[in-house]
């Protein structure tokens, strides 16, 4: 109770400093993607206000993954995997979204600190004795972005009356499940001078949901109920084929 | 129409997939062989993961083999006995598959040993299909055909068992419905590479084991095919249930969704065999199998179009 207290005067305190620090108040669209049995991708809009005129940056980080990454070499007449360079962690799904071309609104030291291009996104490397050659990170954004999962948008972000804006963004069904981060930078003279975050999870639901559950958290149970399908199916069939036949 | 597969995680056009089955179903009705030999290569065609893949297949098998199966039953044409000491080295097989399919996929190299043990298997079983009945239909000497068979039934219906290797080992063991006696290895060795092949290949190895069993074992043909299918029920359940415990690489929608389309091809299949020669129909299916076989070995050979693959794993 006391705690509560504490808290509840610190909050009373502390809430006119914050909402006057807030230069955007910014939400996204929807806290949640179902994923169902038909879910072919989604679009997640990220709108808000600004305070004051500013330029606008919005990035949407999906979760944390491990790309490994393999070039084809011909050996013998054949084209094998040569050894692989492991990227990690590697956002599994970033999309930029801009409300000018980010060269003309943002600084490189910004761009270099807050990721605002695909070129410049840190992309740490597991075997650190033997960095990458260029020529794989290159390969990890083009292969990321032929799937939808790396965008880069320069006129993404839409204000209107200069002061309201929207971002849409293309969700791939390949998107992977987790909890994504949408973060909203306000630029002025090309650097960050306000931030904000929101988030939104992406996750199976339904049947879909129960499928994915019971595979992973129960793979002995999943494995019978598999089995007992296909043998329902294949006895079933057996029963039609006899009839035709 | 698309549905989302949850193990894959990802949309496939439910017309495609049960299409698919079908056409398996179509190749099991019509030349009795299973058809994963097609299916599995075209799954990772259309960009299901080759682990999925692999194992949803085997998910599936259990059930075309069930229903194959239930067919020799009925007719008891079914070597129990043999089935169960093949099964020995199918487990064996199995077990050892899908450790191999694990490591090879940690080293980056699963497509190329998938791609090479198709082709190798495809291109020797679609020649020699291809050489024989080619050679049949080209003599039209069915009458011999017909004559060598008759005589290699009356063999079969000697009272005493064949001797085959290993008949005077402690290893040797009688098969009273199959007519022979022989050391327990030689069938386990055989069921050893059908389940390597279901682990690591996502096929029964129907193929593979049914010459094997022929002119290997010497088993009197009528049994050949039900003993093979009632020995791939159990391999490929076991299959399953390793791929799924093991890798989660069971999509059991999926494997449904193939299942329910080879329902609906076998018959169209089976009226299909009733009308075609049989020589012809062996022939047919060479030509088919070699040339996935060709397929597979200019893929190896070609310049890819994108030199580089990329594989993602979540970090939880």
């Amino acid at each position: 109770m006391k705690r509560f207290l504490t808290v509840l005067i610190a909050g009373l305190f502390l809430m006119p400093f914050t909402a006057r620090a807030e230069k955007v108040v910014a939400d996204v669209s929807s806290n949640f993607v179902a994923v169902t049995v038909g879910f072919h991708g989604t679009k997640m809009l990220i709108f808000g206000a600004l305070k004051v005129p500013a330029d606008v940056m919005v990035i949407v980080e999906g979760p944390a993954s491990r790309a490994i990454l393999r070039r084809k070499v011909k050996t013998k007449g054949i084209w094998v995997n040569s050894d692989p360079v492991i990227f990690s962690p590697v956002p599994g799904y970033y999309a930029i979204a801009a409300s000018k071309p980010i060269e003309a609104i943002a600084g490189s030291e910004s761009i270099g600190r807050y990721g605002l291009r695909l070129s410049r996104l840190s992309l740490p490397f597991e075997d650190k004795e033997m960095p990458p050659e260029f020529s794989h990170r290159e390969a990890l954004l083009n292969l990321r972005k032929s799937q939808g999962l790396f965008q880069e948008k320069p006129s993404g972000v839409i204000i209107t009356g200069e002061s309201l804006f929207r971002a849409d963004f293309d969700l791939p069904a390949t998107m992977p499940i987790g909890t994504y981060v949408a973060r909203i930078y306000l630029l002025k003279d090309k650097r960050v001078i306000a931030e904000q975050t929101s988030s939104f999870t992406v996750a199976p639901v339904g049947i879909q949901a129960s499928i994915y559950h019971l595979a992973y958290d129960r793979p002995f149970t999943y494995a019978f109920m598999a089995l007992g399908l296909s043998l329902l199916l294949g006895g079933a069939g057996a029963f039609v084929f006899r009839r035709s036949s | 129409m698309d549905i989302y597969l949850p193990i894959a995680e990802m949309p496939i056009n439910v017309l495609l997939v049960l299409l698919l089955g079908a056409a398996g179903g179509f190749l099991s009705g019509l030349f009795g062989v299973g058809g994963g030999f097609l299916l599995t290569p075209l799954l990772m065609f259309i960009g299901v993961p080759p682990s999925v893949s692999v194992g949803t297949q085997a998910n599936q098998l259990v059930g075309t083999s069930l229903a194959g199966a239930l067919a020799h039953w009925k007719h008891q044409n079914i070597d129990v006995r043999m089935g169960l000491v093949m099964m020995i080295g199918s487990f064996t097989g199995t077990a050892f598959g899908v450790v191999l399919f694990k490591w090879l996929q940690y080293i980056g190299q699963i497509n190329l040993v998938i791609t090479i043990g198709y082709s190798a298997i495809l291109g020797f079983i679609g020649l020699s299909m291809f050489v024989e009945s080619g050679a049949v239909l080209l003599r039209r000497s069915y009458r011999r055909y017909f004559k060598k068979t008759k005589k290699s039934g009356k063999d079969s219906l000697q009272k005493d068992l064949v001797r085959l290797w290993g008949s005077d080992s402690r290893t040797a063991l009688d098969f009273p419905a199959s007519r022979l006696r022989v050391s327990f290895l030689v069938p386990a060795a055989i069921g050893f590479l059908g389940g390597l092949m279901v682990a690591l290949l996502g096929i029964g190895g129907g193929f593979v084991l049914i010459p094997a069993m022929l002119y290997v074992l010497r088993m009197p043909p009528q049994l050949v095919s039900g003993t093979s299918l009632f020995q791939i029920i159990f391999t490929t359940a076991f299959a399953t249930i390793l791929q799924a415990v093991l890798n989660q690489s069971v999509d059991v929608v999926l494997a449904m969704t193939l299942l329910a389309g080879s329902v609906i091809g076998v018959p169209s299949g089976t009226r299909m065999a009733v009308r075609m020669k049989p020589d012809l129909a062996r022939f047919l299916l060479a030509l088919l199998i070699l040339a996935v076989a060709i397929k597979l070995v200019i893929d190896m050979a070609m310049t890819p179009e994108h030199p580089f693959s990329i594989e993602v794993n979540q970090l939880t």
